[in-house]
């Protein structure tokens, strides 16, 4: 077992007030290891919010974010954003690359945090993996001058590119057209096969979706 | 990729956006390290203008109106071989060149040996001889005349008696000599040479000292010593008491071979009394009183019978006769027919300030007649008073009284031939105290019999009981007071950061409102940073860092105009003092720990500011900054931020209800701390308003509504906009409040010219009352004008003008009675009530010490202090005089002096030489006549007149050039408020292209949505505008309340109309030209 969300509520709001909003109510949640869930519910239903508790961007109201075994919750910042670094890789609806860097350096990025001058073979890893999703080429662009989906394969690289155990895609596909869409979505589900990464992603995409090991369902705050 | 490479990349991809910021930070820097540069060089100038001027000098040892030996000098470096002194003959004068088309008064005229030549390191002083002279750079550049070039110089005559004493000839009051201009000196050669501690550099002309000696009839005299030495004040006063000796005093022993006796007499005519109190320890003094006395006459039942006119009158010892008797001598009683028993009446002229001629009489019963042979009947007893006791005849007397010569009679004549001015009548000692003591002294002689007198014991007793003091000599370390007056001058740095507070506060404002700009258009990096697994504080440093490189280049280009600022200001003041200080007294120092602790400064203020940006937006979780969404203020930080403005708020009030109901004196300083105060309030409820409007449900949802939720969405830039409009507001409106617009009211008496026309100064004293109609008609006055003398002790300049800490300023005596109801007063005592200060002149307080008046402006900044203060001076008799300053005058003409009354004056300066300072009434009609006229009848006195209103406005141009300055600063305020706007205006606009495409696509009109717009900004700035002039008004209430600033009014609402004009064109502009895009394609299209 990779992840358990024991109990997990979490709303918007001072809590007791009129406008108090629940999003998660005791929702519960096992993935193992190498799993792929898609995470599919109407807008506003809290996916989202819960792929950012997941991803310890957010702590929820109550309930217990366990990773690995590990109660993640009691984190404190800095080792939350150790375990950030170190666990997890994230992919967004729109790429946030950092528009002031190549396609290389946006890679690279993730290493910084770790404090040493970045290694040969890291370098080498990542060349491996933009060679593989085809963008070498383009690896001394900026975003400026790249395609959404070369933007966004970049992207699912700087997710990748420190071995995480879990990858938490929200929306990857949604702001590319049915193409590249399909093509990130192989790419994805590809790579996280090769590399046993866990894989949840919060998308609108059937087609996604569909590639998936499960899909779940948010609603009324909890999953189905 | 490293971090810093990570950084940098950073920096330089949003390097229009950093330079934006950088422009803040180069703003402050200038402001900053441009008023640092400022001190440093405003003190490096003055101190260099202290070397200039003294030379190697250390010391001034110095008398006014009296003269001691120039040996002094020799034997002072005799008795401490620490010290150098060298004598100089200090005298005032006129020069005139090009037959009298050009001329310059106030000439310091310098009589100087080779010791001076040592002292200015020039051997050009030495050769100096005859009537070679060498000038000053300035004299001759105002002359227009070179080396080799003959001019006229016109001197002060210097007089071993007091000018203005009893019976003193004041017919020639200069002495001119035609003199050839050997050299031009420059500054580095003495050119500059001046005791006095002020920037200005004086006219100087060079003379070897035996030639003015000569020209002034003296031998081996001098007034100063310039001492140059390592030791202190106190060694060299040691010096200078054990080398005084009798003749330093001007006294003259001498034996009265008639009577065996021997004489000690002063050239000075009259004995100072604590030389009198001296001699009188010595045994069997013998005091006398010989005074010239109009006539003697023999009454007849009070009926006068017969006169003899013009003869002098001796006292003798108490013992000889009683306070009523009189002794006549034989020729006296035989010529009014007079026996013992008679009634003999003496008339008298008693010699009252400004020669006033009081005619006095006194009764006498004759107790005896004296034979001619008589040992009394001595010639000797009379002091010598040129042009009387010389004089061949007696219709050649010049006894600087009026003398009726058709009173004099023949017998009268062969008197003269036979007995000179021999005493014809004798009185007591104590009656003739009682008659003709006076300010100079009781006594014109002390005789002392030949075989008790001892020379030895007298020169022991003068060493021991007279004191350099006693002669009216001062001992001051003039090096060591002209460095503390530099150094302690008007604080330039402080000045100019307390003034350019605001716009450092501005520019800060806007350097963290860019920087917060810039972060927000990268909230989704620091997002993702966190979601990469960046810690906070990592984040933080990233930012910070580029903060830091943001900071150093704003830095340093703030560095380079700091530079050019400093140079653009000194230029204006420099070419503003030029034609009134007479030389570029400010040089640019640059001192490379002010330029880099200016830059540490800054860069450190502009990084707090940064970083609070950085902190204020991590506050926001990162989950929070992925969906865009701010976060609410902690709690405590809101109870503290209501906390200031409700303090600032309340003692603002209590300050200025105290101020306006309770002070007696409005206190500029409270007030600007008020205005100060009122303003963080007033921006704090601002900021608390647009708090509540976000939380305000309002049933009706229209423009106004979406408005209001618009300015209330980013509450901070909406304050910033606020806070940046009010600074510039609040700077302009206030400076430009503090303007003085002089002229005005210049006729008025109230206003700072007293409702008088002209000032005049005099380089030679004017002895007699220019009112008096019968001297009028004997100088050829006939303009209808009045004009009220001051007396003056020369002191230092303490006006504007002068940069220096001053500490003893020219003290004017002034006919009190006559300035009532004249100038106003910014600042009065409350120990003296209600009375208008200048009534109370006279008055003296129970410690002694005797009120005065300055001008305010004199009292805060020239002096350092504040009214009830004591300003100390040592007066003619050596004792403390201790001045109360009981008020302060709003900006007056008397900027530079502290006034005192006529009364004070002569008590404690009795042998001061007339008036130098004349204030000029006339009929306005008649002014250019009236100034015509004594501009030529007192040419030779080197009168020198301007319009009280110019005076003024010469004055007040230093002040009114740094608030330009400051105006022009707060003018830059304002541009960086317009930045402010237009940057958050784009950026709002730009962030908002959706909504407003939404609200197009929806069906909104252009319009609507432009006075959407329109209604959000105009708001905020008239807010800021509004919250600036209302406090601006309230920090300078005095100013508003001054009789000085009509004009004032007028150009704030000018300032204000131009601030909202501005403003308004900014708005309408950019809302406008941002809605011609085509928003709706563009906007949507994201979507």
């Amino acid at each position: 077992m990779l992840l358990q969300l024991q109990n997990i509520s979490k709303g918007y709001g001072k809590i007791g007030a009129h406008s108090f909003r629940s999003v998660l109510n005791e929702l519960n949640l096992e993935i193992d290891k190498g799993e792929k869930i898609a995470i599919i519910g109407p807008s506003g239903s809290g996916k989202t919010t819960l792929l950012n508790l997941i991803g310890a961007l957010d702590l929820p109201d109550s309930g217990e974010v366990i990773f690995d075994g590990k109660n993640i919750t009691g984190y404190s910042k800095k080792e939350l954003a150790n375990f950030r670094n170190q666990h997890l890789g994230f992919i967004f609806q729109l790429h946030h690359l950092m528009p002031q860097l190549t396609l290389w350096e946006n890679v690279l990025l993730p290493f910084l945090p770790q404090g040493n001058k970045i290694s040969n073979q890291q370098k080498e890893w990542a060349e491996h993996l933009i060679q593989k999703v085809g963008i070498w080429e383009q690896r001394s662009q900026k975003p400026s001058e790249m395609s959404g989906g070369e933007c966004q394969r970049t992207a699912v690289v700087r997710a990748l590119i420190n071995k995480p155990e879990l990858i938490l895609a929200d929306e990857p596909t949604g702001a590319l057209d049915e193409e590249n869409a399909t093509s990130l979505s192989e790419l994805l589900i590809q790579l996280s096969d090769e590399e046993n990464i866990t894989l949840v992603t919060v998308t609108h995409s059937s087609e996604l979706a569909g590639m998936m090991d499960k899909k779940l369902i948010l609603k009324n705050g909890k999953l189905v | 990729m490293t971090k810093l490479q990570y950084i940098l990349k950073t920096f330089i991809h949003y390097i229009k956006a950093n330079l934006l910021v950088a422009l803040g930070v180069a703003i402050s820097t200038m402001v900053l390290t441009g008023s640092l540069i400022i001190g440093d060089s405003v003190r490096y100038s003055l101190e260099q203008a202290t070397f200039y001027r003294l030379g190697e000098t250390t010391h001034l040892v110095s008398v006014v109106e009296r003269y001691f030996r120039q040996e002094m000098a020799t034997e002072i470096e005799a008795d401490n071989s620490e010290i150098n002194a060298t004598p100089i003959l200090l005298l005032e004068g006129v020069a005139v060149a090009d037959g009298g088309q050009l001329r310059a008064n106030k000439v310091q005229v310098v009589g100087v040996n080779s010791d001076f030549a040592e002292i200015a390191k020039s051997q050009l002083f030495a050769e100096l001889q005859g009537n070679e002279i060498a000038i000053s750079q300035n004299l001759a550049e105002r002359l227009k005349i070179a080396e080799g070039d003959n001019l006229l110089v016109r001197i002060k005559k210097a007089s071993l008696i007091p000018m203005n004493a009893p019976f003193v000839s004041a017919e020639e009051t200069s002495v001119s000599m035609r003199a050839t201009v050997k050299k031009v000196v420059l500054r580095e050669e003495m050119g500059r040479f001046s005791l006095k501690n002020s920037q200005t550099a004086p006219y100087n002309i060079f003379v070897s000292i035996a030639r003015l000696n000569e020209l002034m009839e003296f031998e081996g005299k001098a007034n100063q010593l310039l001492i140059s030495t390592e030791l202190n004040a106190v060694d060299v006063q040691k010096s200078v008491k054990n080398c005084l000796t009798p003749a330093d005093a001007g006294l003259v022993l001498k034996k009265i071979e008639a009577t065996n006796e021997f004489e000690i007499s002063t050239e000075r005519v009259f004995l100072e009394d604590k030389v009198s109190e001296t001699l009188k320890m010595l045994p069997d003094a013998d005091l006398i009183l010989t005074y010239f006395v109009n006539g003697i006459e023999k009454l007849e039942d009070k009926v006068q019978s017969s006169t003899i006119p013009y003869s002098f009158v001796s006292s003798l010892e108490d013992r000889y006769l009683s306070e009523n008797e009189i002794i006549l001598n034989s020729w006296a009683a035989d010529d009014l027919n007079a026996k013992v028993g008679d009634k003999i009446q003496l008339n008298y002229l008693e010699i009252g300030p400004l020669r006033k001629l009081i005619e006095k009489e006194s009764e006498f019963i004759l107790k005896e007649i004296i034979p001619m042979d008589s040992e009394w009947n001595d010639a000797t007893r009379v002091p010598h008073l040129p042009g009387l006791s010389d004089a061949g005849h007696c219709r050649e007397w010049d006894a600087g009284v009026p003398i009726d010569l058709d009173a004099i009679r023949d017998k009268d004549e062969e008197y003269w031939n036979d007995w000179q001015g021999t005493p014809k009548a004798f009185v007591s000692y104590s009656r003739a105290l009682k008659m003709w003591s006076n300010r100079f002294g009781n006594n014109t002689a002390v005789r002392f019999p030949a075989a008790s007198f001892n020379e030895e014991k007298y020169n022991q007793i003068f060493a021991s009981e007279i004191n350099p003091a006693d002669l009216g000599m001062a001992i001051e370390p003039i090096r060591e007071q002209g460095i503390h007056a530099a150094q302690n001058g008007t604080d330039f740095s402080g000045l100019f950061i307390g003034l350019s507070f605001f716009i450092l506060v501005a520019s800060i404002v806007l350097t963290s409102l860019l920087f917060r700009l810039n972060l927000e258009t990268r909230s989704a990096q620091v997002g993702l940073l966190a979601a990469l697994g960046f810690q906070q504080n990592h984040v933080r440093r990233f930012y910070l860092f580029e903060g830091l490189i943001i900071s150093l280049v704003g830095g340093l280009i703030g560095l380079a105009i700091s530079i050019f600022y400093t140079q653009f200001i000194f230029k204006i003041l420099n070419s503003l003092w030029f034609d009134i200080v007479r030389t570029n007294v400010l040089e640019v120092n640059i001192i490379p720990v002010t330029l880099f602790t200016g830059l540490l400064i800054s860069i450190l203020v502009s990084l707090i500011a940064i970083f609070v940006s950085i902190r204020q937006y991590q506050k926001q979780r990162a989950a929070d900054l992925q969906k865009q969404t701010d976060s609410v203020s902690a709690k405590g930080w809101g109870i503290l931020k209501d906390t200031i403005m409700y303090l600032s708020i309340v003692v603002s009030i209590v300050i200025f209800v105290k101020q306006v109901f309770l002070s007696e004196q409005l206190n500029p300083s409270l007030f600007f701390l008020t205005g100060g105060l009122l303003l963080i309030g007033f921006l704090m409820v601002f900021r608390k308003i647009l708090i509540r409007l976000q939380h305000r449900k309002q049933a009706i949802f229209g423009i106004g509504k979406l408005a209001q939720i618009n300015l209330t969405r980013n509450k901070g830039r909406s304050l910033t906009v606020v806070i940046l409009f009010a600074l510039g507001t609040f700077l302009v409106v206030s400076t430009g409040s503090n303007k003085l617009d002089l002229i005005a009211n210049s006729h008025e008496k109230t206003s700072g010219t007293g409702g008088f026309s002209f000032f005049a100064e005099t380089t030679m004293p004017v002895l007699y009352n220019i009112n008096n109609a019968e001297k009028r008609v004997e100088e050829g006055i006939y303009e209808d004008f009045t004009a009220l003398q001051f007396r003056k002790v020369e002191g230092d300049d303490a006006s504007c003008l002068n940069l220096n800490r001053i500490a003893q300023p020219a003290l004017l005596g002034a006919d009190n009675e006559a300035l009532k109801g004249r100038f106003s007063f910014a600042t009065q005592l409350k120990d003296i009530g209600d009375v208008e200060p200048w009534a109370f002149l006279n008055e003296k307080f129970e410690d002694g010490t005797i009120p005065a008046i300055a001008d305010q402006t004199v009292i805060q900044w020239g002096l350092g202090m504040k009214v009830g203060d004591i300003v100390m001076y040592q007066n003619e008799l050596g004792d403390t005089l201790r001045l109360k300053l009981i008020a302060g005058t709003a900006p007056s003409i008397f900027q530079g002096y502290i006034i005192i009354s006529n009364q004070h004056f002569l008590e404690n300066y009795p042998t001061s030489s007339g008036t130098n300072i004349f204030l000029v009434e006339g009929d306005s009609e008649n002014e250019q006549q009236i100034s015509d006229e004594l501009q030529s009848v007192f040419r030779d006195y080197g009168w020198e007149m301007e319009s009280t209103a110019k005076r003024l406005v010469e004055f007040y141009s230093v002040t009114n050039t740094y608030l330009s300055i400051f105006l022009a600063l707060g003018a830059l305020g304002l541009i960086l408020g317009t930045i402010g706007l237009a940057v958050i205006l784009a950026r709002t606009i730009l962030e908002r292209r959706r909504e407003i495409a939404v609200m197009q696509a929806i069906g909104f009109s252009t319009n609507s949505i432009f006075n959407t717009l329109l209604k959000e900004y105009f708001t905020l700035l008239f807010a800021g505008v509004l919250i600036g002039f209302i406090t601006a008004v309230v920090a300078t209430i005095p100013a508003f309340l001054s009789t000085n600033s009509d004009a004032s009014f007028s150009t704030v609402a000018i300032v204000v109309g131009v601030i909202l004009v501005n403003g308004i064109i900014w708005i309408t502009g950019l809302s406008w030209f941002s809605l011609q895009k085509k928003t709706l394609v563009t906007g949507l299209r994201v979507d």
